[in-house]
């Protein structure tokens, strides 16, 4: 087999352990709050809430139902950190954010790298990432009363840190902490040493194809819609399908002339096999646990939620695809293949 | 230094200030999308019944300012 593809499978093993380890802390901590009660933040005997630094809150799990007759804030319920009714997508989240720092980033496994600004950068990110999170939670608390302070900032905590991690993951590989071969480019349809398949350096023609994918991912968001396979908070669901747009453009080429070179079929039918295998898997998983674990299909949660069984699938698709379109571009199913020569080009 | 060296490390310190600049790019829209995401949350104020996994999705579209600014700023 090729060396590429080994590694490749090995990156993405090992990001489904790291996942499988951190949605199992997250999931443990949602199951330790227990059904029907709510983390609610301490109040001192002036009715102030105590706070660590003014950005930790002392927490205490008591019944959702004293809490309001309290009139006590609440901070989480059961669900708000692993966010186990939609468990097929904060998972895809995670992986995301794994396969960026791992693969991207460290460059695991066949070129790993760890200088020290790279192991700064690690340290000084995942600090950011903690930091920056918690003043958000904070602002939110003193902002809004209605629901959990963790609903009402992320949906579900690990969507949030997840999140973040991977912006600021693209951010220190722009930046270039620790070194980046320049021959390397960011994403393997953004040129480099090789001159055919890369994305036009014209910009107006890349311009032009960057809004076109806009608009048809648009499309596809709008069919999911009315299809009544997304989620009703349609700036979530169409935002994760305009970003797959532009990954997919940015790997397999800007227009489909690009899409036939090379490998790119094929990792684009294995893009869609893939995906399909994921979103199986996980439905698998939520039969198996009795949708104690949901994989946003067909799950009865989702149908008292948003009044349709299939409410997630919109966003499962949309987060796979952009998993898997990176676990295959570090597979190399990227590559345009031998460069033909063009055709010479006759002035008129 | 001969002339050579000297363009290649100016090369470099204008690809370094390119890809800053990406990143300053980033940052500035992101900020910019963010604000009305942010207002909705804490301009309805107390007792609301607002319901916004606000914090998420500026980040989502952080996200995709990211690709875009990648992708059109890349090998120009």
């Amino acid at each position: 087999m090729d060396k590429k593809i080994k590694n490749a499978i090995m990156l993405v093993l090992v990001v489904f352990v790291i996942v499988a380890i951190q949605q199992g802390i997250l999931y443990s901590v949602d199951k330790s709050i227990g059904t029907g009660n709510a983390q609610v933040i301490v109040t001192d005997a002036n009715g102030d809430e105590e706070w660590t630094m003014g950005l930790v809150p002392h927490l205490q799990t008591m019944p959702l139902a004293d809490a309001n007759a309290a009139g006590l804030k609440v901070w989480a319920t059961p669900g708000d950190y692993s966010g186990d009714a939609v468990m097929g997508v904060t998972a895809a989240i995670a992986a995301v954010m794994w396969i960026v720092w791992m693969g991207v980033f460290l460059g695991f496994p066949s070129n790993i790298k760890l200088k020290k600004e790279k192991i700064i950068g690690l340290i000084g990110i995942s600090f950011v990432i903690l930091i920056l999170n918690l003043v958000i939670l904070r602002a939110v608390a003193d902002a809004t009363t209605s629901l959990s302070v963790v609903k009402n900032t992320a949906s579900h905590l690990s969507l949030a840190l997840n999140n973040t991690g991977i912006l600021f993951g693209i951010l220190l590989v722009r930046i270039r902490v620790g070194g980046r071969d320049p021959n390397q480019p960011f994403m393997p349809g953004m040129g480099g040493p090789n001159p055919c398949g890369v994305a036009d350096k014209n910009f107006y023609k890349k311009f032009n194809g960057l809004l076109i994918m806009l608009v048809a991912t648009a499309v596809i968001e709008i069919i999911c819609q009315f299809a009544n396979i997304g989620v009703p908070e349609v700036a979530v669901d169409a935002s994760v399908w305009l970003i797959w747009g532009i990954i997919f453009i940015a790997h397999f080429g800007t227009y489909p002339s690009d899409w036939k070179l090379g490998k790119r079929p094929k990792g684009i039918a294995l893009m869609v096999i893939l995906t399909v295998l994921t979103i199986v898997g996980f439905y698998l998983m939520q039969v198996a646990t009795n949708e104690s674990i949901g994989s946003g299909v067909g799950e009865t949660r989702l149908f008292n939620a948003f009044g349709s069984y299939n409410a997630g699938l919109s966003l499962m698709l949309s987060c796979w695809f952009v998993f898997w379109t990176i676990a295959l571009g570090s597979a190399g199913y990227c590559d345009p293949g031998e460069c033909k020569p063009k055709p010479a080009e006759t002035k008129q | 230094m001969d002339i050579e060296q000297k363009i290649q490390v100016l090369e470099h310190k204008l690809q370094a200030t390119k890809e800053t600049m990406a990143v300053v790019a980033i940052i500035a829209f992101s900020v910019f999308l963010a604000i009305p995401i942010f207002a909705s949350v804490i301009g309805v104020g107390r007792y609301s019944e607002f319901f916004g996994p606000a914090w998420n999705t500026s980040l989502l579209y952080s996200l995709l300012v990211a690709n875009i600014v990648g992708y059109l700023w890349s090998d120009l």
